[in-house]
């Protein structure tokens, strides 16, 4: 029973215990969304009055020294972040019933911190577009600050995490660059936290990356002028006695593309011999009668069934 | 005369002209096949000196360069580069252009329309060429992927061939372009990486010009080698995109960005279109002295604009007037070669994003028009671009 009592009480003090340890004081203080603006930006800064004493009070807000217009007690303000290498000062001003008078100040230092998203995957040579990432596929990515001077990534402690688990166990320095396979699922979100060594934390970033399933166009390749810019849409007309296409997956992993485990052509169901050199590509001829022909090409890796492709195109010949 | 008589001497007069007949059939054939034919008295043709102008026929094939038409289509081959060329203050200009595959070289005196070989010389499967402005210099990508080669090729004034040669780099070459100072710019990849360089082909030289931290980018060259440069990772609406304006070998990062961001720039106003929040494709104009954003009434590909080299808040570009939602899957559907465009010739004032449509390509031509590798010539009195359709050469002359 004693016992009993003696626990309780010793659970019931270990928040006080836990408060007095670490000083927690609730305070009256801005808080700003987002929280790290980037140049120019909109945030809105709020009062959030834990401590209280603020009831009733005028609240008077000001940014760099000019009254912001229209935001006579306004318990929060929209405002747009200053120009690379500045800082801004808001300020909120509380007048309470008693005329005492409280400040509380937020300064911000707008800064860039972009995320580069390089997936490792494969697209044709010619496409002017990025490529998306797919399930296994490695995915780089860069991240750069700029605060108005260029920072070397050197001085700086960057926290990486995939869909908030830790990329690397925890803060690393230097790290600026980090690789990672793409998860299962439709997307993921990749974001990092960037410090400086003192631990002052300069910027957080978080973007969506979409995991996408290879896809697939046919191309014809013409002997001189290569690879055709417009895919065949649904059907090819032969015109001459032979016609080479080539087959582009979109998005495949670059392992896969490079060593596939199946790369078959087939014609009306039949697997066929490509005829080429590289197994992305077919010769195909006329023979016996006129008609449409269904041609297919699948490619795929047998360690990650989802890296793959299969499609098919007609030809028509006369 | 008695008939007999008559009877005999007629066929004696038979007999001998067919004797006369068989010698000439026999011993009289003509040593040259000049000789076959009747002179008919062109006098001597191998006397150049006082060749008639007005009544000579051209030797060389001509451009119909219309006099009132300022829209002309110049080439009907497939061209992998261009440049318009002034040896000297006192001729008359020329396009230089390079037919894909083939890799020969044209030259269209821009006056007479006189078009003629200028390089023989053939390189097999020529993709793309960046061609330098003094008409000397051409760099040239045969092949693609990882059997692409990089051709630097130099003019001979005295024939038509192309001494060429490899551009001394182990990395593949990622984007490469010519400068008004006749040097190329290039980028290679260096790990995860990329480095810009400069290449004189005068004196062999190549310099660095600034670091990339990474690779999958996209170069908006200027033309100069010092820039500034635009460089944004290569555009996907799925991605956002950051822009970068390298100028001295320094980055500095431009108040521009968003999901799908592709852009081209001057030094006073930036053309980006991105993808709304709503999903919606859209253009705008950030100023770069001021970092005011404004919406443009047009929505267009960024990549068929370029600034005029003498007014920078005036840009050209190719728009095809519609409205792109989130299921367009803009601009990816475009680079892919799943949208086509249908487009007209547009002036903007990038100050004021006021805008003129210049000329219908589509309607005026009676074809799809995709417009491409837009280009000012450095007086802006010259608009030169290709149609993605087919990759020939158009002009517009601003003159006429």
């Amino acid at each position: 029973m004693r016992l009993g009592f003696f626990t309780l009480l010793f659970l019931l003090s270990v928040p006080f215990l836990s408060m007095a340890q670490i000083g927690f004081e609730p305070q009256n203080e801005l808080t700003i969304s987002p929280a790290y603006p980037k140049p120019g930006e909109s945030f809105t800064v709020k009062v959030d009055d834990y401590a209280g004493g603020l009831f009733g009070a005028q609240i008077s807000w000001y940014y760099n020294g000019a009254e912001v217009p229209n935001s006579l007690n306004q318990r929060s303000v929209t405002l747009n972040a200053v120009s690379l290498g500045q800082q801004g000062v808001v300020e909120a001003v509380f007048l309470t019933q008693t005329g005492a008078e409280q400040k509380l100040q937020k300064v911000i230092k707008p800064i860039y911190v972009d995320l580069i998203i390089e997936p490792q995957t494969r697209v044709p040579e010619w496409y002017e577009g990025r490529a998306l990432p797919s399930f296994g596929s490695q995915i780089n990515a860069t991240v750069l600050v700029d605060d108005g001077d260029i920072v070397s990534p050197q001085n700086l402690i960057y926290s990486w995490s995939m869909n908030s688990k830790p990329v690397h166990g925890g803060p690393v320095r230097a790290q600026h660059k980090t690789s990672f396979p793409a998860p299962r699922g439709t997307d993921m979100i990749l974001s990092v936290s960037v410090s400086r060594v003192n631990g002052e934390v300069l910027a957080s970033r978080a973007t969506r990356i979409p995991i996408v399933e290879p896809d697939l166009l046919f191309f014809e390749r013409h002997s001189l002028y290569g690879l055709q810019k417009f895919p065949i849409k649904s059907s090819l007309g032969l015109i001459g006695n032979t016609v080479m296409i080539q087959a582009e997956p979109f998005n495949l992993d670059t392992r896969v593309y490079n060593r596939p485990d199946i790369a078959t052509w087939d014609i009306n169901g039949v697997e066929t011999n490509n005829g080429a050199s590289s197994p992305y590509q077919i010769t195909l001829q006329p023979s016996g009668a006129g008609g449409t022909s269904r041609v297919n090409f699948h490619v795929r890796s047998l360690e990650t069934l989802s890296q793959g492709v299969d499609s098919s195109v007609n030809i028509t010949f006369n | 005369m008695k008939r007999p008589l008559i009877i005999i001497l007629g066929l004696l007069i038979i007999l001998i002209l067919v004797g006369v007949w068989v010698y000439f059939l026999l011993t009289g054939s003509a040593e040259n096949t000049e000789d076959q034919f009747g002179s008919l008295d062109f006098a001597d043709t191998t006397d150049t000196s006082i060749v008639p102008v007005v009544t000579e026929e051209p030797e060389s094939p001509t451009v119909a360069l219309g006099d009132s038409d300022a829209l002309q289509q110049l080439t009907t081959e497939s061209v992998a580069g261009f440049t318009e060329v002034r040896y000297n203050a006192s001729t008359t200009p020329r396009v230089h252009y390079l037919v894909s595959g083939t890799g020969h070289i044209f030259s269209i005196d821009l006056v007479s329309g006189e078009e003629k070989r200028i390089s023989a010389t053939t390189i097999p499967l020529a993709k793309k060429a960046a061609l330098t402005p003094n008409g000397a210099y051409v760099m040239i990508q045969a092949g693609e992927g990882t059997n692409a080669e990089f051709i630097i090729g130099v003019m001979s004034t005295s024939s038509d061939k192309l001494s060429n040669f490899k551009l001394p780099e182990q990395n593949p070459v990622l984007s490469f372009a010519a400068t008004h100072e006749n040097e190329f710019l290039y980028v290679v990849a260096d790990g995860n990486n990329s480095l810009a360089k400069a290449y004189n082909p005068r004196t062999n030289a190549i310099r660095v010009l600034f670091t990339i931290p990474f690779r999958d980018m996209t170069v908006q060259w200027h033309h100069t080698a010092s820039g500034p440069h635009l460089v944004y990772p290569k555009t996907t609406s799925k991605l956002p995109g950051q822009l970068y304006s390298y100028k001295d070998g320094l980055r500095a990062r431009l108040a521009v960005e968003g999901f799908g961001l592709s852009a081209v720039g001057s030094s006073r106003n930036i053309i980006a279109s991105k993808v709304n929040q709503d999903g919606s494709y859209r253009t705008e104009v950030t100023s770069r002295v001021t970092d005011q954003v404004l919406q443009t009434p047009l929505t267009l590909l960024p990549e068929k604009c370029v600034f005029s080299t003498s007014k920078p808040n005036e840009a050209w570009c190719g728009v095809t007037l519609a409205d792109y939602s989130r299921s367009d899957n803009m601009p990816d559907a475009w680079y892919r070669g799943q949208q086509n465009m249908q487009d007209a010739l547009w002036s903007i004032n990038t100050d004021s994003t006021v805008s003129s449509m210049i000329v219908n390509l589509s309607l005026d031509t009676g074809q799809d028009f995709d417009l491409i590798e837009p280009m000012f010539n450095p007086s802006t009195s010259r608009f030169y671009f290709k149609n993605k359709i087919d990759n020939t050469l158009w002009m517009y002359d601003l003159t006429r």
